[in-house]
């Protein structure tokens, strides 16, 4: 039963590739109108997760809702609703600046002259209006992260999906993102859901969190939840992260003998 | 020989990984099935230089030795056959110099097929050879012919190289797309104006095939890369690499200045931008209006997606090199014929332009790279997807189409304009099966675009030569269906009754291509996930 107060609802999803488990039965809901944070250690089915949110992976099992509808059967109305910024980018490299704009905004139903006005507005904003007419293929990191946050954000969507968004961000860029997402959410009631392994920004930002471990769901709830799970107190979210996926607090080097011995003098 | 044995190491389990044993299995099955189809050729060649060199001894050599020459430098311009094993790119982060990997590339060059298929031939000389004056001049023959692969694979490795580094210069592409057509056009002049030349002097002197083969070979003996190899293999060669340590020094230098070269400006090309920064940032035209092309009878979402494959035709270079090839090298090849009339100049037009048909649409999606996951993401149906990738396909093709023919016409406008309907029509019937062939392989056979050089553009393997062969197969039987029909009708309505085949079976390919695209939307569906999979990988090997 879809409960129109959740952006997000899976139950018991999961995903193999090629006989082996990403995501196990994976349970989780997302309150509309919530930042959540969606953690989780390299390879434990975040970006599983998304693919299977946004229509490009098919679920091995168990079901899921997007903003009320099915991720299988009804998925170009969940493309429609939603922006995502996914993990690598995957922009038009042959179009310019201000062509992939408008391209996503009309595909998104948007009129020609809507397109053309969010799009300066949008080029604007993310201070790419000098660089609009050049290829994407010319663009910096930097650029293709604000082009992407754009196409995502043209056509108003109620929920975005942005994995790793803060990954190769400046200190400045990453401020700035954070202050438009919680800007989004608190006049537009957007619900972002984002991955992220800068936990300090995590915790600043997100109203709910969820950890990933193994394709399960480990924890999830606000901080304040997850905090009184833990054993309470005033634990940092990196403290809890790494007690829920279960990683010891001092590994590095393990098994490196060579590389632990000092050098000899050449 | 440690950079070679690790180059080699890698090599052999980059093939592996790449392939299922299954896929293997048909592999091996599919090059035997070639091997014995092509065997009349090079068993044959091989039993030619046999005989010569049993017969002339050593005189023979440098008429194998030439032939075989021009054999590998045609096909591997013609079918686009130059390859590397690898790319410098992606080794440079490793301790491994230039020169090694360079050279690993030239050894490993000699694994192509049309090399493979040279060596009956060298082998077979130089087994004349023994047999005519004995072992020693036999082994010393082959040490000449072995001469003879290093300089012309150290050749085609060198303009590989700067092929390369030119097209990692965006004017400079041009530059190299010219370079690339015009070696290929001036061996092809040059192979027509001397056999034309040859057979005018048998003409006048009656025809003798001996004085032939020997003018050939006094012909190849003045090339310095057929002339030298030859005499270092004891070929009795006249001028100055009639001089055996002046043969020898020139062999040497034929192989070590362009493996020289040829490392240095692969060493400096790697230096150069990378992929995405090689597209110069230009000034697009901001367009008035939707973003969509106003094509009538299209949806809005098709509008928008083919407005998109068009810019992208328009800024990738391979994809301008493409369609502009085709065209040109049958005009090319039908200015060459000359007036007469011989079948040739309908035929040989007709059957670049078909032949060439299968092997561009085979990665329809490759150019799109990881732009993949965007059209994916967005909200287009998948039958949107297919439609606009084909409706953009087959507008380059017939427009390609529509120029050759109007030039065809306008050189021959009597032999043309009679056939021209039957033609057309014929053609857009192989060119329809072929979108539908093209689309499917495209999507049950993603490949990602590499973008280097002109070559390797396709699939290859058992469902790229499968898609090629269906095509030709299909192109035949247009041809078969036209030839049944004029047999049966009087002679005085030839001309109406192969317009009525042709349009029948263009009808037929048409409603087949458009019944098959919501077959192809269902796989697009389908295979998604491996189209992003194959497609959006920035990590390739």
């Amino acid at each position: 039963m879809a409960d129109d107060s959740l952006a997000i609802q899976t139950h018991q999803l999961s995903r193999t590739f090629g006989g082996q488990l990403a995501l196990d039965g994976l349970t989780l809901e997302v309150p509309e109108g919530s930042i959540f944070g969606f953690l989780g250690p390299n390879g434990a089915g975040k970006s599983t997760t998304i693919n299977i949110l946004t229509g490009l992976l098919a679920p091995s099992g168990g079901s899921a809702r997007v903003l009320g509808f099915d991720v299988e059967s009804q998925v170009l109305d969940i493309k429609r609703r939603i922006g995502v910024v996914p993990d690598g980018l995957h922009l038009f490299e042959r179009l310019s600046g201000e062509e992939h704009l408008r391209f996503v905004g009309e595909a998104h139903g948007l009129s020609a002259a809507e397109a053309r006005q969010r799009t300066g507005q949008l080029l604007e904003a993310m201070d790419l209006t000098a660089d609009a007419n050049k290829l994407v293929a010319g663009y910096s990191h930097g650029m293709r992260k604000k082009l992407a946050l754009s196409c995502a954000l043209i056509h108003d969507p109620r929920l975005l999906f942005l994995d790793e968004p803060f990954e190769g961000v400046d200190a400045v860029a990453t401020r700035e993102l954070r202050d438009l997402l919680q800007k989004l959410v608190a006049t537009r009631r957007v619900t972002v859901f984002l991955t992220s392994h800068v936990l300090e920004v995590v915790e600043r930002l997100c109203t709910h969190v969820g950890i990933i471990a193994k394709g399960r769901l480990a924890a999830s709830g606000t901080l304040d939840e997850l905090r009184r799970g833990g054993g309470g107190g005033s634990r940092s979210l990196e403290e809890l992260f790494l007690d829920t996926v279960g990683a010891p607090r001092d590994s590095a080097g393990t098994g490196l003998s060579w590389l632990a011995r000092e050098r000899d003098a050449e | 020989m440690r950079t070679f044995r690790l180059l080699l190491w890698l090599r052999w389990r980059l093939a592996m990984n790449a392939t299922t044993g299954k896929s293997r299995w048909a592999m091996a099955a599919l090059t035997t099935l070639l091997a014995l189809a092509f065997a009349p050729l090079y068993v044959g060649a091989a039993i030619f230089s046999f005989t010569g060199g049993s017969n002339h001894g050593t005189g023979a050599l440098t008429l194998v030795f030439g032939l075989a020459q021009l054999c590998i430098l045609w096909v591997s311009l013609l079918a686009g056959a130059l390859g590397r094993s690898f790319e410098l790119d992606k080794l440079k982060r490793y301790p491994f110099r230039p020169f090694e990997v360079y050279g690993f590339n030239l050894l490993a060059s000699f694994t192509e097929p049309v090399i493979l298929m040279t060596l009956p031939s060298l082998v077979g000389v130089s087994l004349g050879v023994a047999r005519h004056d004995g072992w020693l001049a036999g082994l010393t023959a082959a040490a000449g012919a072995l001469l003879l692969l290093l300089i012309t694979a150290s050749a085609l490795q060198l303009l590989l190289a700067i092929l390369d580094d030119f097209l990692r210069r965006e004017w400079m592409r041009y530059v190299a797309a010219f370079l690339f057509t015009g070696t290929f056009l001036a061996i092809q002049l040059g192979v027509r104006g001397s056999s034309r030349r040859l057979a005018d002097q048998a003409r006048q002197a009656g025809f003798d095939p001996a004085k032939l083969l020997k003018d050939i070979g006094v012909m190849f003996e003045h090339l310095p890369s057929v002339g030298a190899p030859a005499a270092v293999g004891g070929a009795p060669v006249s001028g100055p690499f009639g001089e055996p340590v002046l043969a020898f020094t020139a062999s040497a230098v034929l192989v070590l200045v362009p493996l020289w070269l040829g490392s240095r400006v692969m060493a400096r090309a790697v230096t150069r931008e990378t992929l995405a920064g090689r597209v110069r940032p230009r000034a697009a035209r901001a367009t008035r209006g939707s973003f969509g092309l106003r094509w009538p009878g299209l949806t809005a979402p098709q509008r928008l997606l083919l407005a998109r494959e068009w810019l992208y035709a328009q800024r990738t270079p391979a994809l301008l090199y493409q369609a502009a090839i085709v065209p040109l090298s049958v005009v090319f090849v039908s200015v060459l014929g000359g007036a007469r009339e011989t079948g040739f100049d309908t035929i040989l037009p007709m059957f670049i332009m078909t032949g060439t048909l299968a092997s561009r649409n085979l990665a329809l999606w490759s150019y799109d790279g990881p732009g993949i996951r965007t059209l994916f993401l967005m909200p287009f149906t998948p039958r949107d997807l297919v439609l606009s990738k084909n409706l953009s396909w087959l507008t380059s093709t017939f427009a390609e189409a529509g120029f050759t023919f109007a030039v065809l016409t306008a050189l021959r406008p009597g032999r043309f304009l009679p056939m021209l309907p039957m033609l057309v029509t014929g053609f857009a019937a192989v060119t329809f099966t072929a979108a539908a062939v093209g689309t499917w392989v495209s999507i049950a056979h993603p490949m990602k675009f590499q973008e280097r050089g002109f070559t390797r553009r396709s699939p290859g393997g058992v469902t790229g030569l499968l898609a090629y062969l269906v095509v030709l197969v299909v192109g035949a039987g247009v041809v078969l269906a036209v030839m049944a029909a004029r047999s049966l009708t009087p002679d005085a309505h030839d001309g109406v009754m192969s317009f009525a085949v042709t349009s029948l079976l263009l009808a037929a390919s048409a409603a087949i291509w458009w019944l098959a695209m919501d077959r192809h939307a269902d796989e697009l569906e389908r295979r998604r996930e491996k189209m992003i999979d194959v497609l959006a990988k920035t990590a390739d090997a």
